[in-house]
């Protein structure tokens, strides 16, 4: 039995590492991977901020991988040829498989707008923008659109370096989905303080320039800028799949709970697909660490022959925005109610600190927190066990 | 042997920080709370905690991993950091804010000193001891007198 990986980000990383220890013979493993050795984009901000070299962002484990013998191709797959279960590489021609595991993970999106285009307008997502970003001028100004926890995360590791960084947002609070208020007006609040600006209910319309950005225009206002980074999310990287008559649904794959697409003997995990939300069992898209890895386990155990099925996740986030300690475990109100729940939120302060219980019907749902000491310990633990208690 | 944890008693703190600089010196050889496995947490002037791995079992943190870097050794949970990706779920989950990232994203979390914990030996007044696991106090969570270890059998989660 012979197991294809396509994708060395997370997602296929992990998926090898478990097949190999649950029992999988590392001769078998395949592990297609265009961008090789395999990191971590949870470091990217980190390393930015900390004017650290890039070797930070490498996961040690392709190491142990590569040790047991799991056969690495650096090649891209160009087409899946599923009657014959093939698939096409760039350099290496065809390789067949028993089972295939998609991991193309996601690409970043951008907006449709006038000025995309220019030089300086960029994105926060691989190393390659990283090491773009290490290299800007301290004082540039530097606009990113996006207040969610990527956009949040470099806006604050670039004003840290003294970049005059302005943080458009389109919704009405930061964070949009992640925190409601008040803990948004808070963070918010903070970030001011430390002077960054930022505009929300604020629609970037235009990045004006001749080769390179100069301007942005957004809501009918135009500031002047140096750099421009969008961290407007992500979008599943699936061109490979498209026609193949994998089951996909706005652009990432349909799985099972047991991570399998619709097509037999075919899985797929991480910022590629879908998954499940464990308190609605709704079908979502999150691409995080986190559920890529879930996902990967799964797959692994059901590829070494112990059937294995997933209610669904329920998310687990810690971010450090420029000293603040970002905690949400479970749904947000906003989440919640975007999956079709009636949530209330019941929040209370002390010192420093800042939290909330999103509540359904009584029961917990969500907690989310934020902290201003040094301060990181909470309730979402708590939380945590009673959706799990409930829900499982 | 009989497992052990560190117990702390916050009253008898008095932030004098010899813990802080001794795990960090243990660790990296260096002084710098970064780097150290245990935080003092101090607001308006009150030290209100002192952060660090109770070594829970069963353990939130383990159980919430998703990539096989932390487990339970021995009695003790350790981190693996080759497998570490830095996704932080453990970090918002731990019940005692105890896990932390240092430079460039590595974690940091207590692992007792492999049995001789640098902290304990520093600390001047008895505020951190190292003990045998079953006679760690009693501590006040959520309102309710019961231990973060007993709340966890109640609900039979490893
Ligand atoms: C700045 C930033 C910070 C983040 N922080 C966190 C965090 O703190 N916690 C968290 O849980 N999540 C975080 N995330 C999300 C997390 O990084 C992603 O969910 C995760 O990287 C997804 O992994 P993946 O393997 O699915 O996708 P990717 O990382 O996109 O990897 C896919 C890989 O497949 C390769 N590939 C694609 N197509 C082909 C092909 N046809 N042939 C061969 N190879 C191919 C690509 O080159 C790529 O290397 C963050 C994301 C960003 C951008
Ligand atoms: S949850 Fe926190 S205190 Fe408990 S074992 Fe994990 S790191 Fe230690
Ligand atoms: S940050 Fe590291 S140790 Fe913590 S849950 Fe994520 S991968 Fe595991």
């Amino acid at each position: 039995m012979k197991t294809v990986i396509i994708g060395g980000g997370i997602a296929g990383l992990y998926t090898t590492y478990y097949l190999v220890k649950y029992g999988y013979e590392p001769s078998n493993i395949v592990l297609v991977a265009a961008e090789w050795p395999p990191y971590s984009k949870h470091r990217l901000a980190e390393i930015l901020r900390e004017k650290l070299s890039i070797d930070y962002a490498y996961i040690g484990l392709y190491n142990m991988l590569l040790d047991k013998g799991v056969k690495i191709l650096q090649d891209v797959a160009t087409r899946l040829d599923i009657s014959n279960k093939t698939v096409v590489l760039k350099r290496n021609g065809g390789i067949t498989y028993d089972n295939l595991v998609i991991a193309t993970g996601g690409k970043p999106f951008i907006p449709p707008l006038k000025g995309t285009e220019l030089k300086n307008v960029m994105t926060f997502y691989d190393l390659e923008d990283l090491k773009k970003l290490s290299r800007i001028p301290r004082t540039a100004r530097v606009a990113v659109i996006g207040a969610g926890l990527v956009g949040l995360s470099v806006a604050t590791a670039l004003n840290r370096l003294g970049a005059q960084v302005t943080v458009y947002e389109l919704m009405d609070d930061i964070l949009p989905g992640v925190i409601d208020r008040p803990l948004s007006t808070k963070l918010e609040k903070y970030l001011v303080s430390k002077g960054i600006k930022i505009r929300t209910r604020s629609r970037v319309e235009e990045i004006k320039g001749g080769k390179t950005a100069r301007e942005i225009k957004a809501s009918g206002r135009i500031e002047p800028v140096d750099i421009v980074v969008f961290a407007t999310g992500v979008r599943p990287n699936t061109e490979l799949v498209g026609g193949s008559g994998i089951e996909m649904l706005r652009g990432a794959i349909k799985i099972g709970r047991n991570g399998m697409t619709s097509i037999y003997g075919i899985y797929a995990t991480g910022d590629c697909a879908l998954s499940y939300d464990l308190i609605t069992e709704k079908e979502v898209y999150r691409p995080l660490g986190f559920v890529a890895a879930h996902y990967a386990r799964i797959i692994a155990r059901n590829i070494t022959g112990t059937r294995k099925e997933t209610r669904g996740i329920v998310p687990t986030i810690y971010e450090n925005i420029g000293g603040a300690h970002i905690v949400r475990v479970g749904l947000s109100l906003k989440e919640a109610e975007s999956l079709g729940l009636s949530p209330t939120i019941r929040c209370e302060e002390a010192l420093s600190y800042a939290s909330c219980t999103v509540l359904q019907d009584q029961a917990p749902i969500g907690y989310e927190a934020i902290g201003f000491s040094n301060r990181i310990k909470n309730k979402a633990w708590q939380i945590y066990y009673d959706i799990h208690t409930m829900f499982s | 042997m009989v497992k052990h944890v560190l117990d702390i008693d916050l009253e008898k703190c008095n932030a004098c920080m010899r813990c802080v600089f001794a795990c960090s010196l243990a660790r990296s050889g260096v002084i710098d709370e970064r780097q150290a496995m245990i935080t003092i947490v101090i607001e308006k002037g009150v030290v209100v905690d002192i952060a660090v791995c109770r070594h829970c079992d069963p353990a939130p943190c383990v159980n919430v991993c998703e990539f096989d870097a932390l487990n339970v050794e021995n009695g003790r949970v350790v981190l693996d950091q080759s497998k570490c990706t830095t996704c932080k779920a453990c970090i918002s989950i731990c019940p005692f804010g105890a896990i932390r990232e240092s430079y460039g994203g590595e974690l940091v979390k207590c692992d007792l000193c492999g049995g001789d914990p640098a902290c304990v030996r520093v600390c001047p007044t008895g505020a951190i001891r190292y003990m045998p696991a079953h006679l760690v106090k009693m501590r006040r969570v959520g309102g309710v007198v019961r231990t973060v270890y007993e709340y966890l059998e109640t609900i039979g989660r490893g």
